[in-house]
């Protein structure tokens, strides 16, 4: 399982260093940058990320890093917003375009700490989602056309009988067929089938 | 009698009547010796000083009638010769008879129109034009032989001693003359005293009085306008100091807040060792976010909170301030331009704090402007239709360097000499709560350009 980063962009360095050693101190890996056009800049690769950001910084506002942030990376980047200034409307605002959190200035440690762990859970979550993903994806791109087939209907819920009708092809062939799908999703049960039919469906 | 003659047939029956009245004075005086035609000279001019010209000319026919009748003259030239002079004559007196009686009426109805009045040296009423009485809610002749002091109380023997004396009359210590009208109602007005040449004795001075109701009402108007702005300018200000000071505060609280914990975490792997250490650590944890408290608490104490928006007109907000930009123009000389249209301007606003952060807009424009040669400050409204109603204020100024264009909306700083530099962040807060953006830019003119869109307020369905 991969390390997630955190990113820290504030304009106040006290600020931003501190928060870097919270975080480390936790074992969490984190990187500050001094302004939102640094951090565009410089932007890293990571393809899951944490981003922590001031709102009122000079040359680019908080608020518009988070825009292009959401085109960018959309929900791969959670961010969490840090300010001194907890406008309501902005905040709605905000929480519209993706913000996870919104803390005010000044914070109990023990609240960033607390966000930036549900980012990071939620993002392994997301990550160990999107690995199940792949692999079903890859198992079935190994099934042959008919066995694509059988596979199809089977997770629209036909038994042997109507697979054997719509295929005509006779229901000891499906049982055949039926065996080798399974084998070749690694699927222990019929209902395991079913939930990897789904996750391909999503993409 | 006068007015009847002045009509037209009146003029007619005036004419026959003085002919009459010098043809027979003619005849008395007839055993004395010739007096040819000099009473019907007098009957002429008597008519032309107040009737019409057919009239006048009506006088000078009978004249000579009569003159024939009264008189056998010693043949038909002698006669002529009499009759021809006369009319020359009469006909010259009788012009300069018209004009004068035409300037003085035109001299009388001005006069009517202009509030005057004349004093003798007790400063008794000798003549009140109409206007004047209006404004003293009297009729002309109530007014005539009563002390003026009767209707303008401050217009005291002092300051009749004044005036005769030919000194400025100065302003009663109240800042303003007023008439006290017998209605009970009392009005503000000017006056202006001269002194008259000795000549027209008993009539010693003309006062001219000029009616201020009108000036007074704007002058409130205005001054209300400009106390509201001023003291939603403290609160503002007040407020972003306040901000200013949370935010900047709430940084190194913060982060000391933050420095803490972590440390907190390093002490607490040492073990039992740390553990009174990590709690005096923990106390000054709770301190700082006290501290910061205090400050949030601070913050939402001095803001106005959440403003009040509603259905407002761009157009008639900005109206409200001209004469704040006429104002700026006197002192500065400095063109405010308005082209606000009032097509599709129903905003959300509040009406105020929207005046404040124009104002705020446009004399930051003309402080960029003063002391050039023809400066000039655009203020333009367009609406955008659903995207909302644009407001650009701009100016024909150097405009603002590109390396301080950051810096411009932050508290604190200024590029002036005077002013906390909380002008614009004020403004754009208040541009804010509004739910817009301030942006800045550089305008056509050449200066800058300030623009912002408001929400517009819908035309509601009909149900």
């Amino acid at each position: 399982m991969t390390q997630h980063s955190v990113f820290v962009i504030d304009d106040d360095q006290a600020l931003r260093d501190s928060l870097l050693m919270l975080l480390r101190g936790e074992g969490i890996r984190a990187r500050g940058f001094p302004s939102a056009t640094a951090f565009l800049d410089a932007l890293p690769e990571e393809k899951t990320a944490c981003v922590i950001t001031d709102l009122r910084m000079p040359q680019m506002e908080g608020a518009e890093l988070i825009r292009h942030l959401s085109r960018l990376r959309g929900e791969t980047w959670p961010v969490i917003v840090i300010t001194g200034h907890a406008e309501v409307p902005l905040a709605v605002q905000l929480m519209k375009a993706d913000v996870v959190d919104f803390i005010e200035k000044p914070f109990d440690p023990n609240r960033i700490l607390e966000a930036v762990r549900g980012c990071l859970s939620a993002l392994e979550r997301q990550e160990v989602e999107s690995e199940a993903r792949e692999e079903a994806t890859s198992r079935l791109a190994s099934l042959t056309p008919r066995e694509r087939q059988v596979f199809e209907a089977l997770i629209d819920g036909k038994s042997n009988k109507e697979i054997a009708i719509s295929l005509s092809i006779s229901p000891r062939t499906v049982e055949i067929f039926r065996a080798k799908v399974m084998q070749k999703m690694q699927a222990t049960s019929l209902s395991m089938l079913v939930r990897m039919g789904l996750r391909c469906a999503e993409v | 009698m006068v007015r009847f003659a002045r009509t037209y047939w009146g003029g007619f029956l005036l004419a026959a009547g003085c002919v009459l009245v010098g043809s027979a004075f003619r005849l008395t005086i007839q055993t004395v010796g010739h007096v040819h035609y000099l009473p019907m000279l007098a009957a002429v001019m008597a008519t032309a000083l107040v009737a019409q010209r057919p009239a006048t000319f009506t006088a000078i026919v009978l004249s000579v009638i009569a003159d024939m009748l009264i008189l056998p003259r010693q043949g038909i030239a002698n006669a002529v010769v009499h009759a021809a002079l006369f009319v020359a004559v009469a006909l010259v007196m009788a012009e300069v008879c018209h004009r004068l009686a035409s300037r003085s009426a035109l001299l009388d109805s001005i006069l009517a129109s202009v509030p005057v009045v004349t004093l003798n040296g007790e400063g008794r009423i000798l003549r009140i034009t109409p206007a004047a009485a209006d404004l003293l809610g009297v009729t002309p002749e109530e007014a005539l032989s009563r002390p003026f002091s009767t209707f303008a109380t401050d217009f005291d023997t002092t300051a009749l001693a004044a005036v005769i004396e030919g000194a400025p009359l100065s302003l009663p210590a109240t800042g303003s003359w007023l008439a006290r009208r017998p209605d009970g109602e009392i009005v503000p007005m000017t006056i202006h005293a001269s002194l008259l040449s000795p000549s027209v004795d008993p009539e010693r001075m003309v006062l001219s009085l000029g009616d201020q109701r009108q000036t007074t009402a704007a002058n409130e108007r205005m001054r209300d306008l400009m106390n509201q702005l001023s003291k939603s300018w403290r609160l503002n200000s007040m407020g972003e100091m306040a901000a200013t000071l949370a935010h900047e505060l709430n940084q190194p609280l913060t982060a000391a807040t933050v420095y803490l914990h972590a440390g907190q975490t390093d002490i607490a792997r040492a073990g039992p060792l740390g553990d009174s250490a990590g709690r005096a650590l923990d106390l000054a944890k709770t301190q700082l976010i006290r501290a910061g408290d205090i400050i949030r608490r601070m913050r939402e104490f001095v803001s106005t909170g959440a403003r009040e928006l509603t259905d407002q007109r761009v157009s008639s907000m900005i109206e409200d301030l001209r004469p704040l930009f006429d104002l700026i123009r006197m002192d500065t000389g400095v063109v405010i331009r308005v082209d606000v249209r009032d097509v599709g301007d129903h905003v959300l606003a509040d009406r105020i704090q929207f005046q404040q952060a124009i104002n705020n807009l446009v004399r930051n424009a003309v402080d960029a402007v003063a002391g050039r040669e023809l400066g000039l400050v655009r203020i333009t409204g367009r609406s955008l239709g659903n995207q909302g109603y644009e407001i650009i204020v701009e100016d024909d100024g150097p405009g603002i360097p590109e390396d301080q264009m950051d810096r411009i909306f932050q508290p604190m700083t200024t590029t002036k000499a005077s002013g906390m530099g909380l002008g614009l962040s004020v403004t754009r807060s208040i541009i804010e709560s509004h739910d817009s953006v301030l942006t800045v830019g550089r305008s056509p003119l050449g200066g800058a350009a300030f623009s912002f869109c408001l929400s517009p307020v819908l035309e509601l369905e009909a149900a």
